[in-house]
């Protein structure tokens, strides 16, 4: 986020603006927020499926009985149906997260309206 | 060495890597550092089971009474070892796919990235379980399960490098004199790619020793080798929580974050020393020393803008101040154009973005005063100036594409300028269609985004902004750079009946001569920072004064000589760091005498609407062009 934050920052329209004289707060909620916010989207959706993967190390350390702890029992257990259940629900989840990004992304840059 | 240097410049890089040495030396050094032997049989009694930390087990003992320090220190070694080679694999496999995909293109480049983005959706650790659980859990596998997962983030970011690289002229070059593929990629592109392959390895890295600790953890590690994620299993599984030995868990745990730190901050470090310059934006605070307040010019009356003996600076603090725009002063009068001339680097857009106080973070004006309507400008506080710019002096950007936000709408764009400095009464909606109807722009487009427009109507909706609070200067930055010839003669058609129907004062920065003669009242010729000629726009086509002037007239097509190829200027202007004692442009003049060459020329008058900072100047009066 903070890379980003500073390369749409260092873009020509946050110098135009400044110096409209807006103010530091004004140029960052109404110019530099949405435009940085772009690339946040995607990576959120990416690390949905990770968090899957921290699921897994979460319910295994306390013993919670969720998605993660079928998963890694199945892995220990061999039980391959149970396995190949859990994985189809992670890519599943992952595919609709990238979707989502997909069209909340849309909605956010207008120059991807257009093309369809 | 240059590296060690650098290193020592960025604070983070060297924490990092002090962190990851040290983490390596424990782990080369364990027979030495270890008290016991861990895979030593051992003799236990009751006591020695969860020993709390003593004398003679400094870390305390685990479930089977082996010593904990004794494992931490052997645990580094397993795991940086699984660390290091999955790392390894993992950067390979990465780095060749970039550079092939990247290299080669195409089929091949779509195939591979295709392949990189269904890898970069699948994350890594149930891979990584599923690929060990169904294999022998060994070190081998452990490693290469671990390797073989993420390497699709480096080989996006190689094959990006190797992109931008495979366009340089030397690689070109290379290609153009036969060199093979294998021979380009290894010699030209590889050592352009490294520095940030590096970088991103030692992210890897952190990635991979993580993912063994995790597999570790979770049961799924080879149970014969001690790592810290291990450890950490073991200790779990066995009891250490409800038997509260904290020691056994602790340090394995620590040992994990000590080495993921030292990665993260070497990776930012060297990722800050590849991208030096990035941390820079147009928020940071004005760096502007306070100035004096000057005298006000004696003609304060008659003009509307009057800059004198303006100084620009950039740089400073550590490294040596340089001088951009040296003493530079004008005037403008009401409905007057001023052109500003001169080659790139010349301080064109210093001058300009100094007297609106709007310099990239470095620059600052050390020197001089702007008048604006009788108002000294260099003297009001950042607040005054913010209310007081786009109000009486507004801009024009150069590229006016970029300098528009394509995530909102020209109007919503516009209106907000009015917004920000107009009372709450004004129409904001009638001002922003009477604006675009003023630079031929139909206000039904005024709801569509910048992308919609082409390049002259970005232009043109960025002059509407510029006017949205009638403004009495204009400073005008290249508008007509990056547009076709039709479209630069509309825009400056459009300035100039703004000039006469408003009363507008313009500055017009170009290195256009083409836009000079066909608007311009006066011209200021530039060269070097400092202002070589002032004249009317006539006095200059005609009769140029500066050998500098003559040349640049001379390199600009005429009707007159058609045939043959348009005279350059030899040499290019001289850096600014180095200082000349006499004219700055003494090296590339035709003319130059041993005396322009010890003594500073000063600007002065050699006709009634000319100046000229030349030594030579009445001898070369009607010479020339």
């Amino acid at each position: 986020m903070r890379k980003v934050m500073l390369e749409v920052l260092a873009e020509d329209y946050i110098l135009t603006a400044r110096a409209k004289g807006l103010g530091a707060f004004a140029v960052l909620k109404d110019h530099a927020l949405r435009n940085a916010s772009l690339p946040i989207v995607t990576l959120v959706a990416l690390n949905l499926g990770f968090t899957v993967a921290g699921a897994i190390q979460v319910e295994t350390v306390f013993s919670w009985p969720g998605l993660g702890l079928a998963a890694f029992e199945a892995v220990t257990r061999r039980d391959y149906p149970l396995l190949q259940g859990a994985f189809l629900l992670l890519a599943v989840s992952v595919v609709l997260a990238n979707l989502l990004a997909d069209l909340v992304y849309a909605r956010l840059d207008p120059r991807l309206e257009q093309r369809s | 060495m240059n590296v060690w240097v650098k290193l020592r410049a960025h604070r983070l890089a060297l924490w990092g890597s002090g962190m990851l040495v040290l983490a390596i030396a424990v782990a080369v050094l364990a027979p030495w550092i270890a008290p016991y032997d861990p895979h030593a049989p051992l003799k236990v009694g009751i006591d020695d089971i969860f020993a709390p930390p003593n004398a003679l087990h400094w870390l305390g003992t685990d479930d089977a009474g082996r010593d904990v320090l004794s494992h931490f220190v052997y645990g580094a070694r397993v795991s940086l070892l699984v660390g290091f080679f999955a790392t390894f694999i993992s950067v390979f496999i990465g780095g060749s796919i970039g550079l092939l995909a990247g290299f080669v293109g195409g089929r091949t480049d779509h195939a591979l990235m295709r392949l990189a983005d269904v890898a970069l959706v699948i994350p890594d650790l149930p891979l990584i379980i599923v690929l060990v659980a169904l294999t022998e859990p060994g070190l081998i596998n452990i490693i290469i399960a671990i390797g073989i997962v993420g390497w699709s983030g480096t080989a996006r970011l190689v094959r990006a490098q190797t992109l931008a690289v495979k366009q340089r002229h030397f690689v070109l070059r290379a290609r153009a004199l036969g060199a093979g593929t294998a021979r380009i990629i290894l010699r030209h592109v590889l050592p352009l790619v490294l520095p940030l392959l590096v970088a991103n390895t030692v992210l890897v890295l952190s990635l991979a020793i993580l993912n063994e600790s995790t597999l570790s953890f979770l049961g799924l590690g080879d149970s014969t080798l001690i790592s810290w994620g291990q450890m950490l299993h073991f200790a779990f599984t066995r009891g250490a929580m409800s038997a509260g030995a904290w020691w056994a868990l602790v340090p394995p745990g620590l040992g994990i974050v000590w080495v993921v730190l030292g990665c993260t901050l070497l990776g930012q470090g060297l990722e800050q020393m590849l991208n030096a310059g990035r941390e820079r934006h147009h928020l940071l605070k004005e760096h502007q020393p306070p100035l004096r307040g000057q005298d006000a010019p004696a003609d304060l009356d008659a003009a509307v803008l009057i800059v004198r003996d303006l100084r620009v600076e950039y740089g400073g603090e550590g490294s040596r101040a340089v001088g951009a725009v040296d003493g530079v002063s004008f005037a403008l009068e009401r409905g007057e154009i001023l052109g500003i001339v001169g080659e790139s680097g010349c301080g064109k857009t210093s001058l300009a973005l100094g007297l609106l106080r709007l310099l990239p973070p470095g620059g600052r004006v050390v020197g001089g005063g702007v008048w604006l309507a009788g108002r000294e400008l260099l003297t009001l506080d950042a607040a005054e100036m913010d209310a007081l710019r786009w109000k009486e002096l507004a801009v024009v950007f150069q590229g006016a594409m970029h300098s528009l936000n394509p995530l909102r709408t020209v109007a919503a764009q516009i209106a907000e300028a009015i917004g920000r400095h107009e009372p709450a009464t004004v129409d904001i909606a009638a001002r922003v269609d009477e604006l675009l109807v003023r630079v031929g722009i139909a206000p039904e487009r005024g709801g569509d985004y910048p992308h919609q427009y082409s390049g002259g109507m970005c232009q043109r909706a960025a002059i509407a902004m510029a006017l949205a609070c009638n403004p009495k200067v204009l400073v005008a930055d290249e508008p007509t750079t990056a547009l076709d010839a039709m479209v630069q003669a509309q825009i400056l058609d459009l300035l100039n009946e703004l000039r006469r129907e408003l009363g507008l004062a313009v500055v017009l920065v170009t290195h256009d001569l083409s836009a000079v003669a066909r608007i311009c009242d006066r011209v200021l010729v530039m060269y070097s920072g400092a202002v070589v000629e002032c004249a009317a726009r006539e006095e200059l086509f005609v009769r140029p004064q500066h050998p500098y002037s003559q040349a640049l007239l001379a390199a600009h097509p005429n009707l007159k000589h058609r045939r043959g190829p348009l005279p350059s200027i030899p040499g290019s202007p001289p850096s600014l760091q180095e200082t000349l004692p006499g004219c700055r442009f003494a090296p590339r003049c035709t003319r130059a005498e041993a005396h322009c060459r010890e003594e500073v020329p000063a600007l002065r008058r050699v006709d009634v609407g000319q100046m000229v900072a030349c030594h030579l100047a009445d001898i070369t009066t009607n010479e020339g062009v």
